[in-house]
């Protein structure tokens, strides 16, 4: 690969492209070793499918670019602090379309510090609520069967399954 | 741009990796309702990574927070509200059915007040139990209600004890059913009776920490005595009180005493017995004595006298 490289091209899942730069693609392991796999100069045609769908994948490389210099250079206290305001502001998303998709791309793309952010993400959507407040704010359908949910009720008499 | 493909995977198919990662750092009110989420959710509940040999520790839960719980208040239809102590059966019942029995170690609330009905839904969800650390107050345990659950816990290794209107009871029933049983930490007073009582019923006993609290110097020369397999005695920041050699003033004895106090005529000292204690005189020793010469406090075990102990295993 050529080291004159800063940004390099990227498809989705759905096929468009995305310019994600070299650093920010290091915070990746799958991608870093996309970066020495594939050759990234300006006269190669090869851009490498990323599985993961747009919408995500925007909110990838942006959690990337943020994160980026940090990674690669340390900070001070102040930006960590500011770092930690801005991942908070990141992670008010559409819960049911992004915050799963995120959830699993972060998994796949082997990114631990945005893996961390979104797993307590989702506990913190569940902390203090009924079972029926999460499957609304996770949008899941009670699919036990009747007679699990019979079951259930028997063996957990106040326990309240709708 | 927009995705028209239909989507193939929801929070209820949500990889299984991920579910595990996410409901570890729930509390176990907040993880028992998210088992009663969907069946996949419960699955992942029910995993050995939450429950192969854990602790199922309720000392730092507020009760309030169990009897609160979400999962079981918000069945209005039935009328009645349920009472907090039913909710807090509730939830353990809900709780400890995830666990499949895998358990080690069952702590209860330090204030959480529990009866034989409790004591056996506990003991029939955790068949693997080896040590239980009972609550302050346990005074609605019966006879039978103890029988029967330790007859459940025949693993049962070590148990703290709490209260010494059921103690008897507690170590007749370890004695009969619990072949196992090792060690004992006891954070009530320690009188001749309950000494024979461990005699006779825990004569294999090998460790009993008696730390911070009020010691008889007679029992403590019976249970060193007697006790054949002692390996370790916990008397750190005990108040031990006795009649003086010449028989006839009541004293408090400090811990540099302990040794000679046992030593005079004990032939388990030289052997295999380990004597823990402390300085003497330490900011502790100090408290414990406070609670004992203050008529209404000492009644009442110290929650942090039955956390603490220099025990590594029986403190928490």
């Amino acid at each position: 690969m050529s080291s004159s490289v800063e940004a390099i091209t990227v498809l989705s899942s759905d096929g468009d492209e995305f310019k994600i730069t070299v650093s920010a693609a290091k915070l990746s392991k799958p991608l870093n070793w996309m970066l020495e796999d594939v050759c990234f100069s300006d006269d190669c045609d090869e851009v490498p499918t990323i599985e993961v769908n747009s919408k995500t994948l925007v909110k990838v490389i942006e959690y990337c670019e943020k994160h980026a210099p940090r990674a690669n250079s340390g900070a001070s206290d102040s930006d960590a602090e500011e770092l930690k305001k801005w991942d908070i502001e990141f992670m008010k998303m559409d819960v049911k379309d992004i915050l799963f998709h995120i959830l699993m791309a972060a998994n796949y793309l082997h990114m631990e510090g945005l893996y961390d952010l979104a797993c307590q993400t989702a506990a913190d959507l569940m902390k203090g609520m009924t079972v029926s407040q999460i499957r609304k704010i996770f949008h899941i359908k009670n699919d036990f069967s009747s007679e699990e949910q019979e079951q259930l009720r028997r063996q957990h008499p106040g326990c309240s399954f709708d | 741009m927009e995705n028209k493909k239909p989507p193939m995977r929801y929070w209820n198919n949500m990889s299984y990796d991920i579910l595990l990662k996410i409901f570890m750092t729930l509390n176990m009110v907040d993880f028992t309702t998210v088992s009663l989420v969907c069946s996949s959710w419960r699955k992942a509940c029910q995993d050995s990574v939450f429950w192969d040999g854990k602790v199922f520790d309720l000392s730092d839960m507020s009760l309030c927070s169990a009897a609160n719980l979400s999962f079981a208040s918000n069945n209005d239809s039935s009328g009645d509200e349920p009472s907090n102590s039913t909710r807090l059966t509730q939830f353990l019942k809900c709780a400890l059915d995830l666990s499949c029995g895998k358990i080690s170690c069952f702590i209860f609330n330090f204030l959480q007040s529990i009866n034989d009905d409790d004591l056996i839904l506990v003991a029939e969800r955790t068949a693997n139990l080896k040590r239980l650390v009972l609550p302050r107050s346990n005074i609605q345990l019966s006879k039978t209600g103890v029988h029967k659950a330790m007859q459940l816990w025949k693993g049962l290794e070590s148990l703290t004890l709490t209260d010494i209107s059921i103690a008897y009871d507690i170590v007749e029933a370890i004695g009969e059913h619990c072949n196992n049983f090792s060690e004992l930490k006891v954070t009530c007073d320690l009188g001749v009776n309950f000494a024979n009582a461990l005699i006779k019923h825990l004569p294999k006993l090998k460790i009993l920490s008696l730390q911070s609290i009020l010691v008889s110097k007679n029992a403590l020369v019976l249970v060193a005595n007697n006790l054949k397999d002692l390996k370790i005695l916990n008397v750190s920041h005990s108040f031990i009180v006795g009649l003086t050699d010449d028989g006839t003033n009541m004293t408090i004895y400090s811990q540099h005493d302990v040794p000679k106090i046992l030593g005079n005529n004990n032939n388990n000292m030289s052997g295999i017995l380990t004597l823990i204690r402390c300085e003497g005189n330490c900011g502790m020793c100090l408290k414990v004595l406070q609670w004992n010469i203050c008529t209404e406090e000492w009644k009442n075990t110290k929650e942090e006298v039955w956390r603490d102990d220099k025990i590594a295993n029986l403190r928490f």
